[in-house]
């Protein structure tokens, strides 16, 4: 069981020992990029793959 | 006749379509990092998707699909920038505040001030930046997308750190300069701790 201690004000230094080596700003820059990649697809996109699937149907209806 | 079964073009489109769809994420995180704008930067990848749509013909299935399309959005990304030199976004200042707003969490290093510290950069340091330390692309592959040699990609990917690095950990512009010798580089770049 972990030692209590005040978790917001020591998790920044704690952290910064957690990958011994890494490089603090390539983690965040990969962080950056993570973040994002995890986000859900906003609607915008969805509405856009589903033109692109009416063509490709109407494509095929010619074929 | 038998033979090789000739992919028809309706087959074609929908491989296109299924790495468009795949390649959503990454666009979006390199869109985000180029511009710090959440929506611009979808915008500006929703363009590039409907441009290589267009465009899908000129992409020979099997070649690189990820530097193809890249590339596309990175052409678009300079040439909106151009285009629009009031485009609010790319101002540090005002994309700072804006990030600050932004839901934060706890980080080892803010993923916000890091955004906020790569607009400040050259935009040929922070797209390299973004590429390789945010994306994962190589070297070759970055040449491949910039268009330059692979010597450039590291030279500016190896300024940029440095700029990157001297942003976040640096003193502030307004700190005061200790008295004595102005040094050139910020002490913090090479400190052993």
């Amino acid at each position: 069981m972990p030692k209590n201690r005040a978790p917001e004000e020591s998790a920044r230094a704690s952290n910064e020992q957690s990958y011994p080596g890494e490089d603090p700003v390539a983690l965040a820059l990969r962080r950056l990029h993570d973040d994002v990649v995890a986000e859900p697809l906003p609607d915008d996109f969805l509405r856009l793959l589903d033109q692109i699937e009416r063509k490709i149907a109407g494509q095929a209806v010619e074929e | 006749m038998t033979g090789a079964p000739d992919p028809s073009a309706g087959q074609l489109d929908r491989d296109f379509r299924d790495q468009l769809i795949a390649i959503i994420p990454s666009l979006r995180a390199f869109a985000r990092g180029l511009c710090g704008n959440r929506d611009l930067a979808d915008d500006m990848v929703q363009d590039a998707m409907t441009r290589a749509w267009a465009a899908r013909q000129s992409y020979t299935p099997g070649t690189n699909f990820r530097a193809w399309i890249f590339m596309i959005l990175r052409n678009h990304y300079y040439t909106t920038l151009r285009k629009n030199a009031r485009m609010v976004a790319w101002d540090p200042d005002l994309a700072e505040r804006v990030l600050v707003a932004a839901p934060t969490q706890q980080d080892r290093l803010n993923v916000h001030d890091v955004q906020a510290a790569l607009l400040k950069l050259p935009a040929e340091q922070r797209e390299v930046l973004l590429l390789i330390g945010a994306n994962g692309v190589s070297y070759e592959e970055a040449a491949e997308i910039i268009g330059c040699a692979i010597g450039t990609i590291k030279s500016r990917l190896a300024r940029g750190r440095v700029a990157l690095a001297a942003l976040i950990d640096g003193p502030p512009l307004d700190a005061p300069e200790t008295p004595g010798k102005a040094g050139a580089c910020s002490p913090a770049l090479f400190s052993a701790d």
